[in-house]
């Protein structure tokens, strides 16, 4: 048999009962996680709002809800749409190595649930299952730094995440599932250069549509590629150019599952992940410099990341990929949350005044990957004194104490507030909690409070 | 000005009195062309399967499925259009090598049965978004088969159904910049999917991307509005250093449609096939039996893809040099029913099969608008024979497939599902499309319900 059999084979047997609590325990949180974040980004950004009104004139039979938008809508324009809202805030959790793994696979477990009235648990280990082959493509594609990613890594591993949730749920045979993966190594892509831009989002939410899609048609006997990752024009050839180590992928199962280790960092600012640490950096600073006028130069120094190298951004949304301006609302704000990223906010004379005096230094020494990277901070008042400050890595991530539930919470809270009165939010949060002990009848009522 | 901003300028100031009469007359025969095929390609189980799955969706709207008697929402109708435009492999060939017409006329159509779009608008759409195409390919730089990284429809479809759409939709330039940005992070399709059912949505799937992503810059949506010349764009990520965005901005008269035009297949099969094809076509005459056959050499380009020296199902059989030269030896003719499961599996067919040796050779150029393929035969009594083809009937440099023998396909394939009748108001209309008003439009596309 070949890789992608054996793989199937592997994925196709593993099940709620395999997966222990460490790793359930931490995919349940994700579900309040993406739920919460999906519901402020369509309330807190016009792109899902712009492309549900769209989605809505194509959808098809009432089924699945579109989070947040009001309407329900055929299984894979739900999942369009949802995967598009958990991401567009840049709120959702980072994976190691980097990559958006939750937008792309919740949307699809619980379009499916939904359309065929299945069971919490279900949802949640198909999540967990999702999960665990976007770890693994990502290891062995090799491909860890900005430099060598050719493609947005969700665009590209997303498809087969959402393949291996509908795959569990839909219960499809090995054989199925491989023409899945070569179904949808067809519909994987996208471009780095529409960070910033309405379209980043739609990476996601086109990758839970596509995947979710592949493994239907694959279950009504549609044909493709059934040895993908081997084959030498297949997708592992054709998007990593023989930096792909297929044997890789059999780690697939064999351990703590990824959702547990490396598990991911929960994100407490809503934008891109390496801005964290010049937030970090200029949260610390705020509390230590008085007077904003004071300041006479400032010098953030950190790895070479020219998509997030952004001096003046243009738009709230291109702000998120901003080390200057996220670093810069930390120094000036003390506060960096949903609102920080509006035109208003950006366009304030005194944030164009401190963006003025910002350089951003990209040093080639610091490695350009989330895990071991490094910014530094240098502030230069007008009285020339000189304050220093270094991130290592903001709250929460790899190798540092996990986010408190106490602290999600407040992120979940303040998400789910942006649309939901206090009850709902409250009766969303014990749902999701407990997603593995939902009935279908369940799931669907929380669908309907998230609506 | 950006090269996509000067690009997006010129295509939007192209309109029905930029075409010529040569543009227009190339156009009308590929809207005839496309609607018959994708009518004839409903009665393969891979289509069956895909209108199944697009009709379970219930999504309201106007739009034909073509074939499938049920209509839906005008990205879904586009998808499943394009896959039937393309699955028996017999939509015309283009050079570069591309399949441009099943990834822009169904987003076009779909358009045609939401608003009014008469018959001009939609040969200016497609000639329109054919060309985005052609000069993306040939921005590229990279001619042979196998030295791009992707399937070219799924490649460089998603951006020309996004200007074919933008143009009915009446796009800004700048809007048109945000939907090929958008449409840019659509773009892929792996050649492995070759000779599997996927590799129909291709382009059904770039037709439909590039039509949901006009409709969503018309309402709004952003993108990089720089996707040719972007460091991370699509240029540089899906051909690499090679690209050269100012290339595109030769969008425009003579147009591409008429230089270096198309080539109408007369054979459902992969373009590379029919040179092995018209070679076993012209061995035929002198070998009445073919048991007698020894062994053949075919001498080819090297093209790793069409070297299947025993296809196991039908669709594969069209991506088969063997199969397909072997066809044409053995029956005397290549048409639709060549390539069924059942076909394949001949005793005959199997024993020449096992005769074939291939040669594929970098001696011959892997690119169709300069490759041969020769074939060589030893009969049991000791005999050879030899024939060459440089290029099917039709290629580019030789005369044009005439109306009469285009007619002939057009009404085998339109035979198949629709009653004579129908087949020939469809017929009429759509080799007058350009004078017909949207109902015109209308009712042509419904013929093909």
């Amino acid at each position: 048999m070949g890789l992608t059999a054996d793989l199937c084979a592997r994925i196709a047997q593993l099940g709620y009962a395999d997966i222990p609590e460490p790793a359930l325990a931490a995919a349940r949180r994700l579900v309040l996680d993406g739920l919460a974040v999906g519901v402020a980004g369509v309330s807190e950004e016009d792109a899902i709002p712009t492309m549900a009104r769209v989605m809505k004139e194509l959808g098809g039979n009432p089924v699945a809800t579109a989070i947040g938008c009001g309407f329900r809508t055929d299984p894979v324009r739900a999942a369009a749409i949802n995967g598009s809202a958990m991401h567009v805030l840049d709120f959702e959790p980072m994976w190691s190595p980097a990559t958006h793994a939750l937008s792309v696979t919740l949307p699809v477990a619980l379009a499916l649930a939904e359309a065929r009235g299945l069971e919490g648990r279900e949802v949640l280990a198909a999540l967990v299952k999702g999960l665990e082959i976007q770890g693994w493509l990502r290891e062995a594609s090799g491909q860890y730094t900005p430099d060598v990613l050719q493609f947005h890594p969700p665009g590209l591993v997303g498809p087969m995440g959402a393949v291996v949730v509908a795959s569990h749920l839909l219960k499809l045979d090995p054989l199925r599932m491989a023409n899945a993966f070569g179904i949808a190594g067809s519909r994987a892509g996208s471009l780095f250069g529409n960070v910033g831009t309405m379209t980043k989002s739609a990476h996601c939410g086109q990758a839970a549509a596509m995947g979710l899609e592949s493994a239907l048609l694959a279950e009504a006997g549609f044909t493709g590629d059934t040895e993908t990752f081997e084959s030498p024009l297949g997708y592992a050839n054709s998007f990593y150019r023989g930096t792909f180590k297929p044997q890789e992928m059999m780690g697939y199962g064999t351990g703590a599952w990824r959702v547990a280790r490396p598990s991911y960092a929960i994100k407490m600012f809503p934008s891109q992940f390496g801005t964290h640490f010049g937030i970090t950096a200029g949260l610390e600073m705020h509390k230590r410099v008085a007077d904003i006028g004071s300041i006479k130069a400032v010098t953030l120094t950190g790895p070479v990341m020219p998509y997030v190298n952004r001096p003046f951004p243009e738009t709230g949304l291109s702000g998120k990929f901003s080390l200057q301006y996220t670093m810069a609302s930390g120094l000036l704000d003390g506060h960096v949350g949903i609102h920080t990223f509006t035109e208003e906010k950006l366009h304030r004379p005194e944030m164009q005044a401190l963006l003025g005096k910002v350089t951003l230094e990209m040093d080639k020494s610091i490695p350009a990957r989330f895990e071991t990277m490094h910014v530094r901070l240098r502030i230069e008042l007008k009285d020339g004194s000189v304050l220093e400050t270094r991130c290592d890595g903001p709250r929460g991530m790899w190798g540092q104490p996990p986010i408190s539930e106490a602290d999600h919470l407040v992120k979940v809270r303040d998400c789910l507030g942006t649309t939901l009165d206090a009850g709902a939010v409250e009766k969303v949060i014990a749902l999701g909690s407990r997603i593995d002990t939902l009935t279908p009848a369940e799931v669907s009522d929380m669908m309907e409070l998230v609506k | 000005m950006s090269v996509t901003a000067e690009l997006c300028e010129k295509i939007v100031a192209q309109t029905w009195d930029s075409l010529t009469p040569e543009a227009i007359a190339a156009a009308r025969r590929l809207v005839l062309d496309g609607i018959s095929i994708a009518l004839a390609g409903t009665e393969e189980e891979a289509m069956q399967i895909l209108g199944a799955h697009y009709r379970g969706f219930g999504a309201r709207g106007d739009c034909t499925a073509i074939g499938h008697g049920f209509r839906t929402a005008p990205t879904l109708a586009a998808a499943l259009n394009g896959a039937s435009m393309h699955v028996l492999d017999f939509e015309p060939m283009w050079t570069p090598s591309n399949h441009a017409l099943s990834t822009t006329l169904p987003a076009i159509l779909a358009l045609a049965e939401t608003r009014d779009v008469s018959g001009r608008e939609v040969i200016t759409a497609l000639v329109k978004g054919i060309e985005l195409q052609g000069w993306i390919r040939h921005a590229g730089h990279l001619y042979e088969n196998g030295s791009i990284r992707f399937h070219p429809p799924a490649l460089v479809g998603p951006m020309g159904s996004a200007v074919a759409a933008g143009h009915v939709l009446g796009l800004t330039p700048s809007q048109l910049a945000y939907a090929l940005g958008m449409a840019s992070s659509r773009c892929g399709g792996m050649a492995a999917n070759i000779g599997t059912m996927t590799k129909s949505t291709h382009c059904g799937n770039a037709a439909s991307a590039g039509l949901e992503c006009a409709m969503l810059a018309a309402h709004g949506f952003d993108a990089n509005p720089e996707p040719f010349e972007a460091f991370n764009g699509y240029g540089k990520m899906m051909f690499g250093d090679t690209f050269e965005p100012r290339d595109l901005l030769n969008f425009g008269a003579p147009w591409r449609i008429v230089s270096p035009g198309y080539a109408v297949k007369m054979f459902p099969s992969q373009f590379g096939t029919h040179f092995a094809i018209t070679a076993g076509l012209q061995l035929r005459p002198q070998i009445p039996d073919p048991s007698q056959i020894k062994s053949v050499t075919l001498k080819t380009p090297v093209m790793p893809y069409v070297n299947r020296p025993h296809p196991d199902t039908g669709l594969a059989g069209k991506f088969s040099l063997q199969y397909t030269f072997a066809s044409g030896l053995l029956r005397g003719e290549v048409k639709i029913d060549t390539f069924t499961d059942e076909e394949v599996e001949k005793p005959d067919m199997a024993a020449l099969l096992d005769k074939i040796e291939m040669n594929m050779t970098r001696e011959i150029p892997a690119r169709f608008d300069q490759m041969w393929i020769e074939a060589d035969v030893e009969m049991l009594d000791g005999t050879t024979l030899h024939t060459r083809c440089n290029g099917p009937k039709g290629i580019w440099g030789t005369p044009p497939i005439s109306a009469g023998d285009h007619l002939v396909k057009v009404r085998d394939c339109l035979s198949r599902r629709l009653a004579h009748d129908a087949a020939e108001k469809l017929i009429g209309l759509a080799l007058r499309v350009d004078e017909l008003d949207a109902a015109g439009v209308r009712e042509m596309v419904s013929l093909a319900h």
